[in-house]
């Protein structure tokens, strides 16, 4: 029919201008790690002259990035798995209790985002040292909750408060208990907020910059921001090693997100059961 | 179906809160550093240059090796050092030993005094090279921080280019510097001048231009503005500044260069002449000979009123807070040994603070060197001849006299308007700390 | 028995016999105030006490390694006197409109099309989140080379293809400075839109299309009349949040301009950095920021607002 038709070409032309968008940089990002130090400074190409792999072998094997790849994942996921289930038992009990003051945190939940890190990290790393984790990856652990929770919390509100409690009352009509309805019934109708929260949650912490870079003083504690930062040394940018390091920190969260959309997916699918 | 997982979670939480509000409540104290066998030193070092930093960082190892001491050391860069020890300090958990430049920390009185280290390298060494004394020695004789190094900007030059324009380097004053960049240059592929007009501080060397015209911001005790009396003269260097701006000579984007885009310029072959440290140089040998052979290093060209060459300086200090304090002297003192000295001269950008340097062979070696020497016995403190102190410092890293010059090329301010302004801040800056 | 909502089948325990649930209020509110205690922890912890410790500093003459002591309103009258001061307040509301407006829009059209049946969807799901996956240090030092005026890409293919003689120097010019970071800054956030966006549209039933659909609606008409309800509580917190986010972004700026040419770009984080990082005057610092506060509570309170008369419409 003539409105499917345009409906798919308007589709696929703004898709690929969508991924043209995004490519060009991502192409630069890329192009850039494969070219010898010659070709970085000489006259400008789009594509490498000799190709060479050498910046990601240095990466590898002198700056030991897999380590600091490591580091963050340990941290991003950590942080992840403690937010999510934080948020979701913070949001469950917002928007499916009653009891004094729980509309005045979740009114004013966001507003932890109005200050700067900047102002924060002080008395956080004050916090931290008192704690006993100075340069340690838990530090990172605990301190990014700080900014993962509030919105995770307020997300999953707006999703649980989408679905009629008329469901879960149900279910606690015949035995259920209240939890239970939540591990039941509302994560799973849930589940794309859910991966949503993940999603956010895993990527905040993976690029963090300011906390990471106060609270992690060696090599082998740093997360990757701060280990391309280190790249950047006195006034010279070592753009091959950045580069590569670069396009090795981005390859976990991509395969990362290939897999969460599926989860979407089959997050749906798991709340339908032949009844 | 779900497990809960929660009961662990919430435990977790309920000690960390406990913890939390003990923490936040009570004065906080040291983390309790464990009792070991080897006395413990936390070393932050300066990371700005890979060859250097990595020279300095494993004589630290050897050192640590040698005297049995459990070492930990932190490559800081420079500019994340302001904020990392910023928080240290709030926390109470600094290091022992940390290499900077930053007289802000002296002033707050956080380090420790070392007026014994610096007489004894004094007698020991032949005496300070330059202007050392000056910028170490307190008004009341006291030494916080012992340099090991100077480093300063010097003029780079494309000396092929410029010869094959029918000139002679160096230029000996800012107009001929002008002149030269104006005909060795080959836009839009080569261009004169590779100098920032940005609000980094490179920037600042157009201030140490204007100094040169006669002009300077604050009295001889570094507390009252008098730049208000020196308008002519900042007219005198605006109408070359204006000349500048109109030959073309500056590349397009020097507005928002940042302290790396000179380098990667003349790296690139864009440029004839800048303004940095060596450290480019050192850059060059490893990766770019040819180019490192065509490059002339010299002092800064003349103003009308004089030579205005300020040097900066790399030292180290001990923080006050240190449990082991005659062990950080100790390491102090042997890190200016002049055989180890040696050996990092000759990867560093670093020039010589101690006579007994001078006799180094590097100095000779490597052609681009001597002017090193130059520039630290001739080179007075930065922001020479107004005082090197913390109200300086701040109108430096706030660019204010590069903001005076974008107010009047970028904004289209005229002279007197951006004149108002700049003299405004820097009286609000120095205000403070009167 | 099953429930069936939205799309999604539900399937219950069979009935057996009346509820007896023990309705004790206060046992209920306890278990609800229990779920919610780890949230609070981190909240009073982490962030309330760091937040009123700032406030405090703005109140202090606190310099690093200084106890620091009360000093009124002196930071504040310093800094509301400080000449970049109330540019600082414009560039920062024009680049947060700007921004959110153009991330907005782009991540709506975006969701749309990823939203449909298209070949390969995950692939391209995740191919375009990926300028938000990656860290933003990394991704503004390539938009910076990019505009480059002497070696970057953009000047270098416009010149290839004609369109332009000389070289542009987007980030140094004043009339391009401000756009070119809005750019550079809304290709990385853009995804955080699009993948909010898609997750609620995950969640509308396909029957309310279906239904629409028969009714004769078009596919704008559906967009306006499906889509756009159904995701007013995700835009509500998507706006909210990221105009919160985007007027606190330090990064661009600092990473792509510095906050010039002149201040042209100097929005108010850049103005918390120069006064107090760089000069450990974390009590001027602190005043930067609390001066702002009053600026985002008010675009935050603003938004609510809105919504809830949207929600409530």
């Amino acid at each position: 029919m003539r409105e499917t038709l345009s409906i798919r070409v308007t589709t696929y032309a703004l898709l690929a201008l969508f991924v043209v968008m995004v490519a060009v940089p991502l192409f630069w990002m890329v192009a850039t790690s494969l070219k010898t130090n010659k070709d970085l400074y000489e006259d400008f190409t789009y594509l490498p002259k000799r190709p060479t792999l050498q910046h990601f072998v240095r990466v590898i094997q002198r700056e030991d990035l897999l380590t600091n790849i490591w580091n963050s994942f340990a941290v991003a996921s950590t942080t992840t798995a403690v937010t999510v289930v934080v948020s979701a038992f913070a949001a469950f009990s917002i928007v499916r209790y009653k009891y004094r003051g729980r509309e005045w945190i979740g009114r004013f939940i966001l507003f932890k985002y109005v200050l700067p890190t900047a102002m924060l990290f002080v008395p956080l790393y004050a916090i931290v040292v008192a704690l006993g984790l100075g340069n340690t990856l838990k530090s990172l652990m605990l301190t990014y909750l700080s900014f993962t929770v509030p919105f995770c919390t307020w997300m999953l509100m707006g999703y649980f408060r989408s679905i009629p409690p008329e469901l879960e009352e149900h279910a606690m009509v015949d035995g259920c208990t209240k939890i239970g309805a939540l591990f039941r019934i509302l994560l799973p109708l849930s589940a794309p907020g859910i991966v949503a929260s993940a999603i956010f949650s895993f990527t905040l912490a993976w690029n963090e910059f300011l906390l990471a870079l106060v609270f992690t003083t060696d090599h082998t504690t740093m997360t990757i921001p701060i280990k391309l930062s280190m790249m950047v040394v006195g006034d010279q940018y070592i753009w091959g090693q950045l580069m590569a390091g670069a396009v090795l920190a981005t390859v976990p969260i991509v395969f990362l997100y290939f897999l969460g959309q599926r989860f979407v997916v089959q997050g749906l699918a798991a709340g339908s059961v032949k009844g | 179906m779900a497990r809960p997982a929660k009961r662990h979670t919430r435990r977790e939480f309920l000690k960390t809160s406990a913890a939390l509000a003990a923490g936040a409540t009570a004065t906080l104290s040291f983390a309790a550093p464990a009792v070991a066998q080897r006395p413990k030193l936390v070393y932050w070092c300066y990371q700005f240059l890979k060859s250097s930093d990595d020279a300095r960082a494993n004589f630290a190892q050897e050192w640590a090796k040698k005297n049995n001491v459990d070492l930990q050391i932190s490559m800081v860069p420079l500019k994340e050092f302001l904020p990392k020890i910023t928080a240290a300090i709030e926390a109470k958990a600094t290091p022992d030993i940390i290499e900077t430049n930053a007289v802000e920390l002296r002033a707050r009185g956080q380090l420790l005094d070392v007026t014994d280290v610096y007489k004894k390298l004094e007698k020991t060494y032949g005496g300070w090279v330059g202007n050392a004394p000056k910028i170490m020695l307190e008004p009341d004789g006291r030494v916080h921080h012992i340099m090991f190094g100077f480093q300063g900007f010097m003029l780079m030059t494309r000396d092929d280019l410029v010869r094959a324009a029918g000139l002679t380097p160096p230029p000996a004053t800012w107009v001929d510097l002008l002149a030269y960049a104006k005909k060795a240059q080959k836009p839009p592929r080569v261009f004169g001048l590779g100098i920032p007009v940005s609000n980094q501080t490179d920037s600042q060397v157009w201030e140490d231009m204007m100094k040169s015209y006669g002009a300077r911001l604050a009295d001889d005790k570094g507390r009252r503005i008098v730049l208000g009396d020196h308008k002519k003269e900042v007219w005198e260097f605006l109408d070359f500044f204006t000349e500048v701006w109109k030959a073309g000579v500056l590349p397009p984007g020097v507005t928002t260069w940042d302290n790396t885009m000179n380098n990667s310029t003349f790296q690139s072959g864009k440029a004839v002449f800048i303004l940095n440290p060596i450290t480019l140089s050192l850059w060059l040998e490893e990766n770019n000979p040819e180019l490192l052979a065509k490059t002339g290093h010299y002092t800064y060209p003349r103003g009308p009123k004089g030579l205005i060459q300020p040097v900066t300086f790399g030292s180290r200090a001990i923080m006050k807070y240190t449990k082991v304090p005659d062990l950080a002297k100790q390491f102090l003192w042997d890190s200016m040994e002049p055989g180890k000295m040696d050996r990092e001269h000759s990867v560093s950008q670093w020039g010589p603070v101690l006579k007994a340097y001078l006799g180094f062979d590097v100095w000779k070696k490597k052609p681009f060197m001597k002017g090193l020497i130059d520039l630290s016995v001739r080179g007075e403190p930065q922001g020479w001849p107004d005082v090197f102190n913390d109200a300086w410092r701040e109108q430096f890293t706030n660019t204010t006299i590069s903001r005076m010059l974008q107010r009047i090329v970028v904004d289209s301010w005229s002279r007197d308007k951006a004149f108002v302004e700049t003299l405004d801040v820097l009286n609000r800056i120095y205000s403070k700390y009167a | 028995m099953a429930i069936r909502h939205r799309s999604v089948t539900v399937a219950l325990p069979a009935p057996a016999r009346p509820a007896r649930w023990p309705s004790v209020r206060t046992r209920e509110s306890l278990g609800g105030i229990g779920l919610l205690a780890p949230t609070v922890l981190i909240l009073v912890g982490l962030v309330l006490y760091p937040f009123f410790y700032a406030i405090w500093l703005a109140f202090s003459d606190k310099t690093v390694g200084s106890p620091g002591q009360f000093v009124g309103l002196r930071n504040f009258i310093y800094v509301l006197g400080w000449p970049q001061f109330s540019t600082a307040v414009v560039n920062t509301v024009v680049f947060t409109v700007s921004a959110v407006a153009i991330k907005f829009v782009l991540g709506m059209a975006v969701a749309l099309v990823l939203n449909q049946q298209i070949r390969a969807r995950n692939v391209f799901r995740a191919f375009l989140l990926l300028p938000w996956a990656m860290p933003a240090f990394v991704v503004y030092l390539v938009w910076r080379w990019l505009y480059d005026p002497l070696s970057g890409l953009i000047n270098y293919a416009l010149i290839d293809l004609g369109l332009i003689t000389n070289p542009i120097a987007f980030l140094s010019d004043r009339n391009t400075a401000m756009l070119s970071v809005i750019i550079a800054h809304v290709w990385r956030n853009f995804p955080f839109y699009a993948i909010s966006f898609l997750a609620g549209m995950q969640t509308i039933s396909q029957e309310l299309y279906d239904a629409a659909q028969v009714d004769g609606a078009s596919r704008v008409q559906q967009f306006r009349h499906v889509t756009l309800p159904g995701l007013y509580h995700i835009i509500g917190v998507v706006v909210l949040l990221t105009t919160i986010w985007t007027a606190n972004a330090f990064e661009p700026v600092y990473l792509l301009t510095g906050g010039g040419p002149s201040d042209a770009t100097m929005v108010y984080t850049m103005l918390v950095y120069v006064m107090g990082m760089m000069n450990l005057r974390l009590g001027e610092a602190a005043a930067v920021s609390t001066l702002f506060l009053p600026l985002l509570i008010g675009l935050v309170l603003a938004v609510t607002v809105l919504l809830q008369r949207k929600a409530n419409a």
